[in-house]
């Protein structure tokens, strides 16, 4: 039996809680994200691309928390994150007249997300790790037949975030895209330039050192 | 089947993406064995989790920041497209990495190059160098030098006046001072080689005749 157990309320993919704060003091939106999804976010994106600032607005108010998240949890440096979430934002400004509704606008922002990302590490000069498609066996990390069945710690989620910030910064990438994000496999390998077996084995070393980070916090 | 092997194909069996027999044969060690199910149900919770985790809040002062780089961006026609990065920033901003072959070939190149350098400088022709000194703007006939220093005071006079002038007479200066010029360069080449009294002859006309090009253009500017 596991006693991991998950105690945060939920907040998920920019949906508020019920009765969760919004406050707005010129301009800036501060808690959760706004609740007004009258307006699609193509017809606000063909209106931001003609200069209608308050069209972007609603945009930011709509995604801002899930690409702030995305670009903390890669980078794991809450400065960066959001020197990188302000690029993301600029850069979706002048990319919105190229933005034709072919894909959902979360899909095309996450996507300009992950690129603005792994641009970053290139210019930082990150090294992804790069394993065998087999990967390398988990000695380290996995101590099997110990007979220790319940090591697993009672861990709420800031402790797996605080974990996965210490993953390198390659687990950390194909975990959060995966994991959190929910890509496939197929497309983190062509967003990361390695196989998918590179992926799957770097999903898994990651998945394995998490537990050992949670384990040893315990 | 060993431990070893089915925690290293844990992930794949937690996302289903195992042939059916391999499925089941880790299936059945699972439930024989503690220690694998225990590391099985931790990294079910922990995918688990990850789906769950809380979105997070950047400072109240990003939207601001991104408004005001917007706002400095619009302002300026036309910026408003992705910017354009200089060839230079694109590459000090990359990171170059070369194999060991790769940086000795280099070398090798650049070390080539430069014994082809040495060499040439040692042996060159004194005649072929005392030409290519020729071609430089040093006066060489008598009148040169006075003629030289007149159309470098029109230019400078020109030059401040040009900013006024229609873009088309503008075109028409430049076309026929650039044809004057070539001329001038290839007389004098030619000149420096032969000696030719007509050549010389020519090559002061060709002076005088830009010097009358800038000081008819410099009437038509009053």
């Amino acid at each position: 039996m596991s006693s991991l157990s998950l105690t945060t309320p939920l907040a998920l993919f920019g949906m508020p809680a019920k009765g969760a704060p919004v406050a707005r003091t010129n301009n800036v939106i501060v808690g959760a994200t706004t609740t007004n999804t009258a307006v699609p976010d193509f017809e606000l994106t063909q209106a931001a691309a003609n200069g209608d600032m308050a069209a972007f607005e609603t945009l930011y108010e709509r995604h801002y928390r899930r690409v702030y998240s995305l670009c903390l949890r890669m980078l794991a440096n809450p400065t960066e994150a959001e020197d990188l979430t302000q690029e993301v934002f600029v850069q979706l400004f002048r990319k919105l007249g190229s933005f034709r509704g072919e894909s959902q606008f979360t899909t095309w922002l996450h996507r300009l997300t992950v690129n603005q990302v792994l641009m970053h590490f290139r210019k930082k000069g990150v090294k992804l790790e790069k394993t065998t498609e087999e990967g390398d066996e988990l000695n380290e990390i996995v101590q099997v037949g110990t007979d220790r069945p319940n090591s697993m710690p009672v861990v709420d989620r800031i402790a797996l975030d605080d974990a996965i910030a210490q993953l390198p910064p390659g687990y950390r990438s194909v975990f959060v895209l995966h994991d959190v994000e929910g890509y496939e496999h197929e497309e983190i390998g062509k967003l990361l330039g390695c196989s998918v077996g590179t992926s799957k084995s770097q999903l898994h070393k990651a998945r394995m050192k998490l537990r050992g980070l949670l384990t040893k916090k315990s | 089947m060993e431990c070893r092997v089915v925690i290293n194909s844990l992930s794949d069996y937690l996302d289903g993406s195992l042939a059916a027999q391999e499925f089941q044969s880790i299936e059945a060690h699972l439930t024989q064995c503690p220690p694998c199910n225990a590391v099985r149900v931790d990294l079910t919770q922990i995918t688990l989790a990850a789906k769950e985790l809380p979105l997070r809040t950047p400072s109240r002062a990003l939207w601001i920041r991104i408004q005001n780089e917007i706002e400095i961006e619009t302002a300026v026609p036309g910026k408003v497209e992705e910017k354009k990065v200089s060839w230079w920033k694109r590459v000090s901003e990359r990171n170059f990495t070369f194999t060991l072959p790769q940086l000795a070939g280099a070398s090798m190149l650049a070390f080539s190059l430069m014994v082809f350098g040495m060499y040439h400088a040692l042996h060159r022709d004194p005649q072929v160098a005392s030409q290519a000194s020729s071609d430089t703007a040093n006066p060489i006939l008598p009148m040169e030098k006075d003629l030289q220093f007149k159309i470098q005071q029109k230019a400078s006079q020109l030059n401040t006046r040009r900013v006024s002038w229609n873009p088309e007479i503008r075109t028409v200066y430049d076309n026929h001072l650039q044809r004057i010029d070539n001329s001038l360069s290839h007389v004098r080449q030619s000149w420096v080689t032969t000696r030719d009294t007509d050549q010389q002859k020519l090559l002061m006309d060709l002076y005088n005749e830009k010097l009358r090009l800038m000081e008819d253009f410099e009437r038509l500017g009053k």
